[in-house]
């Protein structure tokens, strides 16, 4: 259930930074079932989070809601030189990260929740940092959690399997009419700043003229493309920008999948990623 | 003779063989098609509209004059629009 904590302001943790929120007296009741890992303290009491960034660089963060969706919108979650953050879904799948990336509405939080909800650790649904240092010793890019709970609209699709319907209803902790907000269980969802190394990103085509879902390789320039519209990073400059999405590209698996339906398109990426192919 | 010319200001980022420009001054990132990519390649040197069609019709000589003219003087306003390349007139 909700917690009910009446306060206007609050300092949460970010990558390096404390982040604030202010003006979050609509949000107080349920902003922690949102985010529900992340370390906060009111911020008239200035506690551990916000003492451990010395000196306090607080950094604002926007929650705004949209069409009854409760969306965290602030780039400003990642602060360090190799640090960004992306627009995407992003699951355990085999030794590393599958993460999906689309538009509004191509379907990243069904296939998230849908493969969390097939035993795969979850990690995001609609946003993820990446550490895109490349360390040798870190092997490719890092993902890290957020922990922002995934969303999932309502009703369900027609054809969303009982194991899934199962899913959403143990696990959903906020119910609205449109959305359902889920909190999946420690050992099925990631931790906040759990990370993993990224294996693939694959960019969803939802196409309802597609009659069985196709995976197909990418070429870098489209993906490219795809990422300068999806990655954020306002402390770099648009070249860095650039290179950091060209870094990112080029050093993962590309993917695109056209499908109709994710219910019958999450065995191909099952299928295809656990094996340890990643392109 | 008046020639067309990069614009300064101007990055390159290669990808595979496709290739991105940065206006370093506005940060707008542009990706160049086929066609975009070989007339920005080309006015490495300044060059009119003329010795441009002479060159790409030379590169697809199956392609009737006509239409590579159609598609350089589209390809070229569009480039020069974005203030990727600029006209001496």
């Amino acid at each position: 259930m909700a917690r009910n904590i009446d306060t206007k302001q609050f300092i949460l943790a970010g990558p390096h930074h404390g982040i604030e929120i202010s003006g979050a007296e609509d949000l107080s009741s349920f902003l922690f079932e949102l985010i529900p890992q992340w370390p906060h303290s009111p911020q008239e009491h200035m506690g551990p989070v916000a003492q451990a960034n010395s000196p306090p660089d607080q950094t604002p963060i926007i929650i705004e809601n949209s069409n009854g969706q409760w969306r965290i919108t602030s780039p400003h979650m990642a602060q360090g030189d190799n640090l960004v953050s992306v627009h995407a879904g992003a699951v355990r799948v085999g030794d590393g990260l599958v993460l999906l990336l689309g538009a509004n509405g191509s379907g990243k939080s069904t296939f998230a929740t849908l493969l969390a909800a097939m035993g795969q650790r979850f990690f995001a649904d609609d946003r993820l940092i990446l550490d895109l240092s490349l360390d040798p010793s870190k092997n490719g890019p890092i993902g890290r959690s957020l922990a922002i709970a995934p969303k999932v609209r309502l009703p369900l699709p027609h054809e969303a399997t009982m194991a899934y319907r199962d899913f959403v209803d143990e696990n959903s902790v906020l119910v609205w009419p449109e959305m359902a907000v889920l909190r999946p269980s420690p050992d099925l969802a990631a931790n906040f700043g759990e990370a993993l190394p990224v294996r693939a990103l694959i960019h969803l085509d939802r196409d309802d003229g597609v009659d069985q879902p196709d995976l197909a390789v990418m070429r870098q320039p489209h993906m490219v493309r795809i990422l300068l519209e999806q990655l954020f990073a306002p402390h770099l400059n648009q070249q860095r920008e650039l290179a950091a999405c060209v870094k990112l590209a080029g050093s993962v698996g590309l993917w695109q999948l056209r499908y109709n339906s994710a219910f019958s398109a999450a065995n191909i990426l099952l299928s295809h990623f656990d094996d340890g192919v990643d392109g | 003779m008046s020639r067309f010319s990069r614009s300064p200001g101007i990055n390159e980022t290669p990808v595979e063989d496709e290739l991105f420009l940065i206006a370093v001054d506005s940060g707008d990132i542009y990706h160049l098609d086929q066609l975009a990519m070989s007339i920005w390649r080309a006015l490495k040197e300044p060059a009119s509209q003329a010795e441009l069609q002479a060159l790409f019709s030379q590169v697809f000589p199956d392609t009737p004059p006509a239409t590579i003219e159609q598609d350089l003087i589209k390809a070229l306003e569009t480039l020069r629009s974005d203030a990727l390349i600029a006209h001496d007139d």
